[in-house]
């Protein structure tokens, strides 16, 4: 009985010292909460935005966990710092996104750490949606070399659009070399937008100047374009493009192929061959890529038989009907000719079969389709040959095909067009690019890949390709 | 028989008495006493006495017990109590079993040897007798599919290379192909599997594998009998539940909008007529027959028998079937006590239509789609009245159905004459010269259509193929036994053989043939693409074999063997090779404390170690190789030659080694049966394709070598419990389990390189590395769903990188394993594995009066199956249809699913379209494959005649947590990318009644 006495005391000894202890066999140091400094008590961003939260933790005791909460960011994130041993100082540096249409000004994130002893400190990161960190951006914005002409009355017509999310402060256009300068604070859309329109009259005389652009917002962010202005007799111009639309938005609002490029065959002569998707068609023909201004050819309604070059004057070549026209033309003489005409070469025979292996017929046939492969392409594989976006030929011009698809402002694609191939080979015909940032015109068999072209706006974008002028468009449906 | 006492019987006497065992005059428990030609029946008590009342005193007692003989006695009025001494049955503890070359006494086997009498195997209805082996040879994994002449998958054992499984078949000593569908099971004697090396080593480098020895019904000498065996029925897919039209629209749709997008529904508005395209693909009976004639009968000069066969199965579709025809006469005449010859003949002829796979298109189709165009669409081809699917890329399944066109006819013989000389008694020198002859001829027919641009074929085009095998093999063996000293038996036995494999093929076809009509649709109608190959290919073998058996006193048994094979598959210097293998055996309940036990009827230890090899591979392997190859120069095709095969001339066998452990016991005067074995396999030299060094400048395509580099190795245990009960003359029972388990291993690998198997969205499912089981699937671990954004902004690095950046609510959770911050292949890991961990056959037969009851039952355990279309079917992944429950059970709002993510089209969480968890899913199944109730009418009835019906149900039911078709036919694969689901035909279920008539 004794000895079961003392037994029983030895256990229950045993009992409650080691009741004493952590229930994991932890031990504590200093027996304090542990410590937070955050970097920033208040981060300024703004929806949309990532911003990071950035603090310095310690424990003597040995970190648990940092916990991040906020409801309205739907963030409850939990770090388990036990992962790889104990840790007594943690540099927290937690980067997060808000939602573009977060609606809301300020917002408290709770940071809560607690250590290995069980202890709990909490400490609040203010999040304000006040911050602007987007410069202005031009949207219009003149070409990097203007040409103007040497007249009687030597004008420049300067157009340019300018944006800012937040709010726009002044913009200032500036020719050094006359001493024009002129700072605008006046803006629309609740001071976050500015469409200029302004002629300018500059000496008459052939000579070089400086056009600056510098916007500026409200947060002090600044942008700034500059164009070099060449007062010139008419000049031979390297490259001349065809434009079919009606304003200066739908030339910048493509991915690219507006406008279209045309064929520079002589000195001052150009000729551009154009297929008319319906009788009626309008074309003009600028020298520059972004605005009708300063110099768009188009007939001289004082005398239809030759072109001009003023955009406020000359009016659009109306093509009759619909299909493929040869227009030439002399810019100096303003001489051109307007005439239909049709295609010499064979349109691709889409359809019919396309032997899988040439050197081995028995492998079968599929029908020779094209497409576009590369990235970015919705509904299609990423450079894949066997999962094209598929190109529907034209039924009234087997030259022309066409596809449409939905893009997200912002998303990067690139593509080449392409025979389909069901094993991923990668057969001709293909066509790729003669320039992969800014394509021009296609390459057949040959040419460069694409670069990561970029969606404006989102919404349904067309791709046209037609393979008898071996020229691509893509831009926005609407 | 002794009788003990002479007492005076009449008529209403009650007769006793006790029933000893002859062999220790022990008493017997469970005797059945039964009056002849009555009812009457008793059994003996724990002491072994019975008491009986007999209706005369000149009735007839029959005593019987399973393990011994039954004794009749007649009752001459004069003796009472009637005591008995029964002999034990030699017949079940001397039975013979067939070995290589040879047979044995069950009881002097020393090796893991499984025997399955033919009895057992013709209850199935099966075109393929392997299926009748399922769940009754332990340790032999069967594992199969549905279909006209399916063949299972035969893995004996466990895997040790990864260059086939399949065993070697001999039939009646002659070794035949990978594919006994030329059987016909009613012609099956019996079968024995060679399980460990100590017994197929006699076989060498074919015996790896194990060995399946199938021995064909013999003549027996007595009057001729005959046998009528008859089935007939139907089998039946079970149908999946698939969404109708409306259900479809709405998931498709939803696809769509949950996305953002607006839907591209291309269904008419006016299209208001849905389709059931199983029901418009599949017929929901396909029926399967089954007629069999055989007779046995001789004399002492002359045994014969014979049978005559035809087999029948359609598929579940309007296309597609296979019948057999096939004869067999076995005969043997014993010229005088020296010389013996016989003959067996066993011609056949087969022929099928091909049974397309369209269960996956069946099931995958819009089901918004008519089957056909409207009717002012039709033209003169009526191929091209089909409809195009509205919503997705799939080919309309009825009309690939009406465009299969592909047939075989084969004919063929074997012929296996020998002569058996004994000069000296003990002394027997046999030679057996075989030939196995196959002409196969096929024709196919791909007509030309146009449903629509992405579903039409411009050139109808014919083809014929014609094969022929001729295969011999000469075997000669001497045999001795001998008793001495007079405990010593002695078993020798040496041998010679010489086999030679020949195969000839010359195929032709030709595009471009006018017209779909029947008329033309034969190769010379063809106008473009004339082609033209052929090939002979040739194999042969010569062995030397031998075999020591010898035991003393029948309680202490030892076997060796060695044979030496020399193959054509092998260069010079590395042709022949010796395989030997030793065996031991203690038969422990001969020794007297065993016997003094009184436990035991039978106890034996076994030991064994062999070497066995593989030549499993193709014959030319160690070849330098040109074949024809064509050159693009200049835009113009140029006939040339380039390298096709480097060859290797170190190769050499494959070999495994094997240790097998068993011990076979019976108690309770033989009712009760073990048999349990626990083995290893390793193999070395496996081969496999390595490399070849770059700069040596071969081509791509023939840019790998053979090469003896890997090692597997398949370890298990078995375990076999069978009970035999007679509980009365009216009532007797047999119940059967077997369990096994096997885990495979690789463990020498190319370069420590994994071999990954099972493509997925450019990924991979399973992964086989070295040190580790093969088969399994490796992927991410899904982690339930995200329920809300909170969740998904939670689900990031440390430093707030989201692991899934592209998610939304309703996405599945991937997770990150290794806790670096970032989701990649870093935190895939094993997610499940396709062979089991246990194997479980539980056979039953029932016999009360003139009713008996068969039933057999199997299923795998622990094994999982990567259900690789389950995206497909819960995703409507590409535009297909989906499960009927797909739309309800998709994550919805919070808390709906924590299981099935949302509906999407783009699926940028690749939650369909990612190796995961969530594809895998537990494939066991435990499956009734046969119930059988028959009835044989008494015997008085029709004159000299034993008939008997039955009505039988395969497959049942299945128990099983798989949500795919049928578990069974997921598991199958090569073996080292097993149990991916890829909508193979499942195993149907068949109701069949059948007719046994012998006279």
């Amino acid at each position: 009985m004794l000895m079961k006495k003392y037994f029983n005391m030895w256990l229950w000894s045993l009992l409650i010292l080691s009741g004493c202890d952590k229930d994991d066999g932890f031990i504590d140091v200093d027996g304090l909460p542990p410590g937070i400094v955050a970097e920033k008590e208040r981060i300024a961003t703004e929806p949309g935005r990532e911003f990071v939260i950035k603090a310095k933790i310690t424990d003597k005791d040995g970190l648990r966990s940092v916990n991040l909460k906020n409801s309205a960011f739907h963030l409850d994130k939990t770090i388990d710092l036990t992962l790889d041993g104990t840790r007594h100082e943690y540099d927290l540096s937690y980067k997060f996104k808000t939602t573009a249409d977060l609606q809301g000004d300020s917002f408290p994130v709770e940071i809560t750490v607690t250590d290995l002893g069980g202890r709990s400190v909490s400490s609040t990161v203010l999040v304000t949606m006040d911050g602007d960190f987007d410069h202005p951006v031009f949207t219009i914005v003149p070409d990097n070399q203007i040409t103007v002409l040497l007249k009687t009355t030597t004008r420049l017509n300067v157009k340019f659009t300018v944006e800012d999310n937040k709010s726009l402060e002044k913009v200032i256009i500036d020719i050094p070399e006359i001493a024009y300068s002129k700072v605008v604070t006046t803006f629309t859309h609740a001071g976050k937008k500015l469409e200029f329109s302004d002629a300018i009259t500059l000496p008459s005389q052939l000579a070089t100047y400086n056009l600056n652009l510098k916007a500026v917002d409200k947060a002090g962010l600044e942008t700034v374009k500059t164009s070099v202005i060449a007062i010139s007799e008419m000049p031979d111009f390297p490259k001349m493009y065809l434009s079919d639309v009606e304003n200066a938005a739908q030339l910048n609002s493509d991915i690219f192929g507006r406008p279209a490029l045309i064929e520079r065959t002589a000195a001052y002569t150009y000729r551009a061959r154009y297929y008319s998707e319906a009788a009626g068609t309008k074309v003009r023909f600028l020298p520059q890529k972004t605005d009708f201004s300063p110099i768009s050819f188009g007939k001289d309604p004082l005398n239809p038989q030759v072109l001009t070059d003023d955009p406020d004057v000359s009016e659009p070549l109306v093509l009759p009907g619909r299909g493929y026209y040869e227009i030439v033309f002399n810019v100096k003489t303003g001489a051109y000719t307007v005439s239909a005409y049709t295609p010499a070469d064979v349109p691709l025979a889409i359809g019919t079969p396309m032997l899988l292996d040439a050197t081995r017929p028995g492998e079968g046939s599929i029908p020779l389709e094209i497409g576009l492969v590369g990235s970015g392409v919705p509904e299609a594989g990423n450079w894949n040959t066997a999962e094209p976006l598929i190109l529907k030929q034209d039924s009234q011009n087997k030259y022309l095909f066409t596809v449409e698809m939905d893009l997200t402002a912002g998303s990067t694609l690139g593509f080449i067009i392409q025979t389909r191939h069901s094993w991923g080979w990668w057969p001709e015909p293909f066509w790729r690019w003669n320039n992969s940032n800014d394509p021009e015109t296609n390459v057949a068999n040959g040419g460069e890949n694409p670069g990561n072209w970029v969606a404006k706006t989102s919404g349904r974008y067309v791709f046209k390709f037609d393979s008898h002028l071996k020229r691509s468009q893509f831009y926005p449906k609407n | 028989m002794v009788l003990s006492a002479a007492v005076e019987a009449q008529t209403g006497l009650t007769v006793t008495g006790k029933i000893t065992a002859a062999e220790d005059n022990e008493p017997l428990v469970g005797v059945t006493v039964r009056e002849k030609g009555t009812t009457k029946a008793v059994v003996s008590d724990t002491d072994g006495n019975y008491s009986i009342a007999v209706s005369s005193g000149r009735a007839t007692l029959v005593f019987s017990m399973v393990g011994y003989s039954i004794q009749e006695v007649v009752l001459d009025g004069s003796r009472n109590p009637v005591n008995i001494r029964l002999e034990s049955d030699a017949r079940l503890m001397d039975e013979v079993v067939v070995i290589g070359y040879g047979v044995v006494k069950k009881s002097d086997l020393t090796s893991s040897i499984t025997s399955v009498k033919g009895d057992d195997l013709k209850t199935l209805n099966t075109g393929n007798a392997l299926f009748s082996l399922q769940g009754k040879a332990n340790g032999v994994q069967i594992t199969g599919g549905g279909g006209p002449g399916a063949t299972p998958r035969v893995i004996i054992r466990g895997v040790t290379t990864i260059n086939g499984t399949d065993p070697l078949y001999v039939v009646d000593g002659f070794p035949v192909g990978g594919n006994i569908n030329f059987l016909n099971q009613d012609e099956i004697e019996s079968i024995e599997v060679l399980k460990d090396a100590s017994a197929a080593a006699i076989y060498g480098t074919r015996g790896s594998n194990g060995v399946i020895m199938i021995t064909t019904k013999k003549g027996v000498q007595g009057k001729t009998t005959f046998q009528l065996n008859s089935s007939f029925g139907f089998n039946s897919v079970r149908k999946p539940s698939m969404a109708d039209a409306g259900t479809y629209e709405r998931l498709f749709k939803e696809r769509y909008t949950n996305d953002g997008n607006v839907p591209v529904w291309n269904t008419p508005e006016n299209q208001s007529t849905p389709t059931d395209w199983w029901d418009q693909t599949l017929n929901n009976a396909a029926y399967t027959q089954n007629y069999n004639l055989s007779f046995q009968g001789g004399d002492k000069k002359l045994t014969y028998s014979g049978s005559i066969g035809y087999f029948g199965e359609k598929s579940q579709f309007s296309v597609g079937q296979w019948e057999r025809i096939t004869a067999r006469f076995n005969t043997e005449y014993q010229f005088n006590s020296l010389l013996k010859a016989g003959l067996n003949f066993a011609p056949k002829y087969e022929n099928w239509d091909d049974t397309p796979d369209l269960f996956g298109a069946a099931m995958k189709m819009d089901p918004s789609t008519p089957v056909l165009k409207a009717q002012d669409q039709w033209d003169s081809n009526p191929l091209n009245s089909y409809a195009r699917s509205y919503n997705n890329q799939e080919w309309n399944p009825v009309a690939s159905l009406s465009r299969q066109n592909k047939h075989s006819d084969e004919y063929g013989l074997m012929l296996i004459p020998f002569i058996s000389l004994e000069p000296v008694k003990g002394l027997t020198a046999r030679t057996q010269y075989s030939v196995n002859a196959r002409f196969r001829m096929e024709n196919s027919f791909s007509p030309r259509f146009f449903i629509d641009n992405l579903e039409r074929n411009d050139l109808a085009s014919a083809s014929r193929k014609a094969s022929h095998w001729v295969d011999w093999n000469w075997t000669n063996t001497l045999n001795y036994i001998t008793t001495f000293s007079p405990k010593h038996n002695l078993n020798l036995m040496g041998g010679f053989t010489m086999e030679k494999f020949s195969d000839y093929w010359l195929s032709g076809s030709r595009d471009g043939i006018p017209s779909n009509h029947p008329n033309l649709q034969y190769v010379n109608a063809g106008t473009l693409n004339e082609r033209a190959s052929g090939s002979n290919t040739f194999t042969s073998l010569v062995s030397y074999l031998g075999r020591v058996m010898y035991n003393y006193d029948s309680k202490y048994y030892v076997t060796a063997s060695m044979r030496a094979d020399g193959s054509s598959k092998f260069p010079a210097g590395n042709k022949y090779a010796t395989f030997p293998a030793l065996s031991l055996a203690w038969r422990i309940s001969e020794e007297g404390f065993i016997r003094d036990l009184s436990l035991f009827n039978d106890l034996k230890l076994r030991a064994g170690w062999g070497r066995v090899g593989n030549q499993s591979i193709d014959p030319n392997l160690y070849l330098n190789m040109i074949g024809a190859s064509d050159y693009v120069f200049n835009g113009d095709r140029s006939v040339g030659t380039s390298i096709s095969l480097v060859g290797n001339n170190q190769l050499r066998w494959e070999t495994v080694e094997d240790y097998n452990l068993g011990l076979d016991a019976a108690f309770l005067n033989g009712r009760l049966n073990l048999v349990a074995d626990v083995f290893s396999r390793k193999s070395k030299d496996m081969l496999m394709a390595r490399q070849n060094l770059s700069i040596l400048g071969y081509p791509m395509w023939a840019g790998e070598m053979m090469t003896n580099i890997g090692s597997m190795q398949a370890r298990g245990w078995e375990l076999s419990l069978q009970w035999r009960d007679r509980r009365s003359a009216d009532f007797s029972y047999e119940a059967g389990v077997n369990l096994s388990g096997v885990k495979n291993k690789a463990l020498t690998l190319v370069d420590n390189t994994p071999i990954l198997k099972g493509g997925f969205f450019n990924d991979y499912i399973v992964r086989n590395e070295e040190g580790a089981e093969i088969s399994r699937f490796y992927g991410y671990v899904a982690d339930g769903i995200f329920q809300n954004q909170t969740e998904i902004n939670s689900h990031t690095s440390e430093r707030g990188d989201l692991l899934q950046p592209n998610a939304v609510p309703g996405d599945i959770r991937f997770k990150d394993l290794n806790h670096d911050g970032v989701l990649n292949d870093k935190d895939k890991t094993y997610v499940g594995k396709a062979f089991p961990d246990l194997m479980l056959g539980v056979n039953l037969r029932l016999q009360y009066r003139n009713f008996d009851l068969v039933t057999n039952l199997y299923g795998t355990f622990g094994n999982d199956i990567y259900h690789s279309a389950k995206g497909g079917f819960y995703g409507g992944t590409n535009g297909q249809n989906v499960f009927a429950d797909a739309y309800d059970v998709a994550w919805r709002g919070e808390g709906s699913s924590d299981y099935f993510p949302r509906l999407s089209v783009n699926d940028r969480n690749l939650n369909f379209r990612r190796v995961s968890s969530f594809f895998v899913e537990d494939g066991s199944y435990f499956r009734a494959k046969l119930v059988q109730v028959g009835y044989t009418l008494p015997s008085g009835l029709v004159k000299g005649m034993g008939i008997r019906v039955s009505a039988s149900a395969q497959n049942l039911f299945t128990l099983t947590r798989y949500s795919g078709m049928d578990p069974e036919r997921a598991a199958l694969g090569s073996v080292l990318e097993s149990g991916i689901d890829n909508l193979g035909y499942p195993n149907p279920r068949s109701f069949l009644l059948g007719l046994n008539v012998n006279f």
